[in-house]
């Protein structure tokens, strides 16, 4: 038996003080995107109050690319239903024409001079009323080893690959429709020689 | 998915431990803070990609970068001018008003010890380094660290009786 286990066991009993909250804030700072690396799962409800929600400015472009894609299948459902095959977008297209243009569109679009209202009316989905959630799935993780910038110094290049996927959901008529996209970036981690 | 970086659970668990060493090493509060930022972030940007890094190796920089710093006329001259901010070790350990008598006459003791023991004790104890890990930190042998660690307990185990004996420093006079 230790002579001395007591007394270890008296010092291990006094707790040390935690860092001051600011100096995890300098750490993520000072680290950067190699903070960001290495990730690990939360439960919802242990979600770390420093780890920040996306702005929603973030996800602006995407929900513009959603709405696109919305009225890009809605215009296909139509195209399909009432044509049946490829050639008959001719008369859809002319009825088109008798209708004001409501929105501003590529004229090779296939909703080009096709309105909401009649968007809607043709395909039974609404145009409107979507709620989009975001994920973003990390698939991959690269490290490629320690490369050089242009200046010279070194860096760590670490190749990310994400998911980032979007489902709208529309709650009256519950339809939902999942859009994807692959995602690349490439990070470069300075290195200290040290 | 909710997602956090790694870095960030492994700080709340060790980062206590490493500003108690580092507070040994840089003697004051504000210089052992950056002391655990810069060495923390230099190492994480090393091997924080895997996931996972020894705590033995943030303690070996934060030594290297105390040494580094200590070394540096800038900071000694910044040192000197907030010599005022000295403070024993045992102002670093958790101000819990339920600390009994003996506690505290602990923490007396330990602030006693001399600092080469007091380096050894606090990553064995509080680290929780095992003597080859602190060998390696503080560039000893591991028959140095042993016997600097048995010398310091066997220090407090002799002091905290006297600690106990003399009067609360806490407890002012009426």
């Amino acid at each position: 038996m230790n002579d001395f286990q007591s007394i270890e066991d008296e010092l291990k009993a006094l707790s040390p003080k935690s860092p001051p909250s600011n100096l995890a804030e300098k750490i993520e700072l000072g680290l950067g995107d190699a903070g960001n690396l290495a990730m690990r799962r939360l439960p919802e409800e242990i979600k770390s109050p420093s780890t920040d929600a996306k702005s929603p400015i973030f996800w602006l472009p995407w929900i513009g690319m959603g709405i696109a894609a919305t009225l890009v299948v809605t215009s296909l459902s139509v195209y399909f239903i009432k044509s049946g095959g490829f050639p008959a977008i001719d008369p859809l297209v002319s009825e088109a024409e008798s209708t004001p243009v409501v929105l501003p569109e590529d004229p090779e679009s296939p909703i080009h001079g096709v309105s909401v209202a009649e968007l809607e009316q043709r395909s039974g989905m609404p145009v409107g009323g979507w709620t989009p959630t975001f994920n973003e799935k990390l698939l991959d993780r690269i490290d490629e080893g320690v490369v050089s910038r242009p200046g010279g110094s070194p860096a760590r290049q670490v190749r990310m690959q994400y998911l980032d996927e979007i489902l709208w959901q529309h709650p009256a008529t519950q339809t939902r429709i999942l859009s994807t996209r692959p995602r690349q970036e490439i990070i470069l981690i300075d290195l200290d020689l040290y | 998915m909710i997602t956090e970086p790694i870095w960030k659970s492994w700080f709340a668990r060790h980062g206590a431990k490493l500003l108690l060493f580092a507070r040994q090493q840089a003697r004051n509060p504000h210089d052992a803070e950056d002391l655990v930022q810069e060495a923390f972030v230099r190492i994480w940007r090393l091997y924080g990609h895997t996931g996972e890094v020894a705590p033995g190796l943030v303690y070996r920089a934060i030594r290297r970068l105390a040494i580094d710093w200590a070394r540096s006329i800038d900071r000694r001259s910044v040192r000197e001018q907030k010599t005022y901010e000295l403070s024993p070790l045992s102002s670093a350990f958790e101000d819990n008003l339920e600390k009994d008598e003996r506690q505290q006459a602990l923490l007396r003791a330990v602030d006693r010890l001399p600092e080469q023991q007091k380096e050894v004790l606090t990553l064995k104890i509080w680290g929780e380094l095992t003597f080859d890990e602190i060998a390696r930190t503080l560039d000893i042998s591991l028959n140095t660290v042993a016997s600097r660690y048995r010398y310091a307990l066997q220090k407090l185990k002799d002091w905290v009786p006297e600690e106990l004996d003399k009067p609360n420093p806490q407890i002012s006079p009426s």
